[in-house]
């Protein structure tokens, strides 16, 4: 909030600093209403409201960015593929066919390097060769902010209520869950706001994921949940694979109910939107069930090969399957406590997936 | 159109029938192999004559030859009970003897393992009123016997289905 007369220097002032320290790679739509100090104090939802939709008309403004044009045979970066390359990393040799080169970066990435930012994905891999990319987002946030949380308990919304709740939210995230991912062996690369996106090692994302989402439950006292989009990729595959299919599953997450968790395992050849489409986001008790599943496949006697037998077909006929696993246990080919388990997993209809996870990370 | 899972229990019940009317399961596999080749009037010719022979399994088969009528004209659906009776069979036959073993492992293993014994498997035969346990140890040592009836006692007491049964206990030092 800010005097009518001094709003406008404020938010030139805000893009001016906003664009410079993102070198012009991102930049910033603002706008502001005004409202008179009565109507700020008695109904200051309504003001909220109103800039919110004001922001989104002049989002709608802005022009669709035309990229750099660069000339013709110049070489890109070797990073961004993007803009001409004008530096030489000799730090790191690039494996281009037989003639190992160092690495090209253009002006952007060759500061980010030097500042040190980003990640190695070489760095996150686990042993499965395997990074997880998990899109985070809070559930209902805007309502939150915008003071229909706020009414449930029979309060208003005021600028001082709704500072400390978006305080809290960003606190939240800035901090709390990058310790969370930082301790799954994971990076941040984004974490503000109600939004995080971060790489994990494949075998440990989905427990992160699980506990990025109670831990954010219980800091917002059970008033606001988590969605989140994993998509587990090759180490060696364009990062955007990933993004694109973690932006993907994270919506598909929210359209199914929120407070849910869409992961899908990428494969070499990457993934169309039409498999994703077919991924069934899971509650986290789902989800929970599913970790307890591929935690006895891992434990459990039953050689791999059984394990995806009895996955695949459930997968399709999940009435045979149950009938595959009692021929396995009659013929004694599986120990028949571990079959009595199995079929009690048949029945939560989660066995395929956990068995996805298992064969990625865990298979032997 | 039937569904799968009517199918599906359809094979269950039979199984279970040709289990407890002492149908060998060569048998079951022989039907469902004569369905895959020949016509239904053959496959109910030949249970009639299973039966004229008096061969075990008396109530398996009349309730093969109800389901072989109510599929007459459906003889995929038929063979497809068949199949699911015959995958089936060996779980509903080891079925009572698994169970049995699963308990009473838990009551064996409880008692070596106090004594400081190793415990290395557990097999298992019941023939009517009478089970047979063959309790595999490592690092056994003492007398076989007074293990065997210790372990014999805790069985009674503990496995309600074992307590009015005729109990022998091998001790098997490996």
């Amino acid at each position: 909030m800010s005097s009518k007369r001094k709003a406008e220097d404020v938010l030139l002032k805000a893009k001016e600093v906003f664009e410079e320290t993102t070198q012009g790679q991102v930049t910033i739509t603002v706008n502001h209403v005004s409202a008179n100090g009565e109507e700020v104090q008695k109904n200051f939802g309504q003001v909220w409201k109103r800039a919110q939709i004001e922001m989104r008309i002049k989002k709608t403004e802005r022009g669709i960015p035309f990229p750099d044009l660069i000339e013709e045979g110049s070489e890109v970066c070797d990073v961004c593929r993007f803009k001409p390359w004008v530096h030489e990393d000799l730090l790191k040799i690039m494996r281009i066919d037989a003639a190992p080169r160092p690495e090209r970066l253009c002006k952007v990435c060759w500061e980010l390097r030097k500042e040190g930012k980003g990640v190695e994905l070489d760095k996150v891999r686990g042993k499965s060769n395997f990074v997880a990319l998990l899109r985070a987002d809070g559930d209902d946030v805007g309502k939150t902010l915008s003071g229909g949380k706020f009414k449930e308990p029979g309060k208003s919304n005021t600028p001082s209520r709704l500072s400390t709740l978006s305080d809290l939210i960003h606190r939240v995230c800035e901090d709390k869950l990058q310790k969370t991912v930082a301790n799954y062996g994971g990076y941040c690369l984004f974490a503000g706001g109600d939004d995080v996106l971060a790489f994990v090692p494949g075998e440990n994302a989905l427990e992160a994921a699980r506990s990025m989402a109670s831990q954010f439950r219980e800091e917002m006292a059970e008033g606001c949940t988590m969605s989140i989009g994993v998509a587990f990729f090759h180490y060696a595959l364009p990062v955007y694979t990933g993004l694109e299919a973690a932006n993907h599953l994270l919506r598909k997450a929210k359209e199914s109910g929120r407070n849910r968790v869409a992961f899908a395992i990428i494969g070499g050849t990457g993934a169309t939107l039409n498999e994703l489409e077919k991924v069934n986001p899971r509650t986290w008790e789902e989800l929970d069930e599913i970790l307890r599943i591929v935690s006895f496949m891992r434990k459990s006697g039953v050689a791999s090969s059984q394990i995806r037998r009895i996955a695949s077909i459930a997968e399709k006929e999940p009435e045979k399957a149950e009938v595959f696993v009692k021929y396995l246990m009659g013929r004694r080919v599986i120990d028949w406590r571990e079959g009595e388990k199995f079929l009690s997993y048949l029945k939560t209809g989660l066995l395929y997936d956990a068995f996805l996870v298992y064969n990625a990370f865990w298979r032997t | 159109m039937v569904e799968e899972k009517s199918l599906k229990k359809e094979g269950e019940d039979l199984a279970k029938v040709a289990v407890e009317s002492g149908m060998g399961s060569k048998q079951l596999q022989t039907i469902f192999r004569l369905t895959k080749s020949k016509p239904m009037a053959f496959v109910e010719a030949f249970l009639q004559r299973q039966i004229g022979r008096r061969i075990r399994g008396y109530d398996a088969f009349l309730m093969l030859l109800d389901i072989s009528k109510k599929y007459a004209e459906e003889k995929e659906l038929f063979e497809k009970v068949l199949m699911y009776a015959s995958m089936l069979y060996v779980y509903y036959e080891n079925e009572a003897t698994m169970k049995l073993k699963s308990s009473a492992e838990v009551v064996i293993q409880k008692i070596v393992e106090r004594l400081g014994f190793r415990y290395d498997g557990l097999q298992i035969e019941a023939s009517g009123n009478f089970v047979e346990f063959r309790v595999g140890l490592k690092r056994f040592h003492g007398n076989p016997k007074t293990l065997a009836m210790e372990i014999e006692r805790a069985l009674k007491e503990k496995v309600f289905a074992l307590s009015g049964m005729r109990l022998r206990i091998w001790i098997e030092s490996t």
